[in-house]
């Protein structure tokens, strides 16, 4: 066995890069949007207004949840209106059916 | 105190184990909970009436399985909470030895990760008790990684390899690990939701037959989204936090390591799971298959990838 010597040697790398920041706000939104959409709640709430006789309105209301039900959150959702359209003084028949 | 850390992790698993008795105890020998009776009488009718069966309602059970073998699964309940605190003196001891964070290396790094998902075990049998017949199945899966880690992974406490050595090493990887203990247990409900899914639907094959004394697939089902949803967006910090540290550390965020390339398939596979719980035409069965193969590609990326794919992140030492 012989030792011949060493030599010596070096990596050098260089590198630029300008779409960092653009990655990094985009990761950065990535991540609130996720958390947006995992934690929240999604649910969709219909509403049809349609002329009764004597010059009335009915209003029908319609709900649908993701996941799970909601309801009793529809039912407050719909006695709300009915409150507010009493206030206005024309009251009207509020008829809705929560999923 | 290198020492004591191991002889500490020899009585987490004992611990564990005794858990895990009771707990089998409780599963073999206690009585079905309410929820499993009912759908035994439903089917019962079915069979006996020749009249399309009722759909048969599950009612979520909230109170925890009552009757003489409940004593035990209580102890293995409190047999858990010692193992979990003999788990945390393992890695104290650990980072006292190496005076540093305890999860430097594969060894600490899987102690770290089991002891994330047995601390969400304990976190989530205190808001749901009926899931104490799942206990048997979490303390296994301890078991064998905890044994696997002390057998083959374990390497003595040294200090870090320079490249490690950054103030990065606590939020990326401590990430990682709380990620990575989540969605390993998470594994546990989807697993079970799919055989006690298949126990409701008739099926008595084998199994199937475990699902007959398992909480009702329903509740299984919700529990394995609710983990998922909240592990998925710390494994997305993980990823960010580790293409940071690479940047500053290797030049790059990104350059297609290993164990980056198996994140991001672990990360697109959860997505996808998520993205299929999300979306009502899809059945919940079919999603969960989703889960369970996403968990395939974390084992994966922990154990196979340090064994067998050289790259940047191959600080496991083990020989």
């Amino acid at each position: 066995v012989q030792f011949v010597g060493t030599k010596q040697w070096i990596t050098v790398s260089v590198r630029h890069d300008p779409g960092e920041r653009i990655v990094l706000f985009g990761a950065g939104a990535l991540l609130i949007g996720l958390m947006v959409s995992l934690t929240g709640r999604r649910r969709r709430v219909w509403a049809r207004v349609s002329p009764t006789d004597g010059g009335r309105s009915l209003i029908s209301l319609g709900g649908l949840a993701r996941s799970g039900s909601f309801a009793d959150e529809f039912d407050r959702l719909a006695g709300l209106v009915g409150a507010a359209d009493e206030k206005a003084g024309r009251p009207m028949a509020v008829a809705g059916k929560g999923s | 105190m290198a020492a004591l850390s191991d002889s500490l992790l020899a009585w987490t698993i004992f611990a564990y184990l005794a858990a895990m008795v009771c707990y089998l105890i409780e599963y073999a020998f206690g009585p079905r909970g309410a929820v499993a009776r009912t759908a035994a009488r439903e089917l019962v009718t079915a069979v006996g009436e020749a009249l399309p069966a009722q759909p048969v309602v599950i009612e979520e059970a909230t109170a925890p399985p009552a009757g003489r073998t409940a004593a035990l699964g209580r102890l293995g309940v409190a047999l858990t909470v010692v193992g979990l605190a003999l788990h945390a003196g393992v890695m104290v001891t650990r980072g006292l030895a190496a005076g540093r964070v305890p999860w430097g290396n594969m060894y600490e790094f899987v102690i770290a990760v089991s002891f994330v998902g047995a601390v969400a075990w304990l976190v989530l049998l205190a808001g749901r008790p009926t899931l104490r017949l799942i206990g048997l199945f979490v303390t296994l899966a301890l078991i064998l990684i905890l044994g696997f880690a002390g057998v083959i992974l374990h390497t003595d406490a040294a200090p870090l390899v320079p490249a490690l050595d950054s103030y990065w090493l606590k939020i990326h990887v401590t990430a990682a690990a709380t990620a990575s203990g989540l969605l390993l247990i998470a594994f546990v409900p989807a697993a079970l939701f799919l055989v006690r899914n298949g126990y409701e639907a008739g099926k008595r094959t084998f199994p199937y037959t475990i699902g007959e004394k398992l909480p009702a697939a329903d509740l299984l089902e919700r529990l394995t989204f609710r983990v998922h949803a909240f592990a998925f967006p710390i494994w997305t910090f993980a990823i960010i936090c580790g293409a940071i540290w690479a940047e500053s550390a290797w030049g790059r965020y990104w350059g297609w390591d290993p164990k980056e390339v198996w994140s991001f398939i672990s990360w697109v596979a959860y997505a996808a799971y998520l993205h299929a719980r999300a979306t009502p035409s899809v059945k919940r069965t079919t999603a969960t298959w989703f889960a369970v193969a996403a968990w395939g590609t974390m084992l994966v990326n922990l154990y196979v990838i340090n064994f067998v794919a050289v790259g940047l992140h191959s600080y496991a030492g083990v020989k």
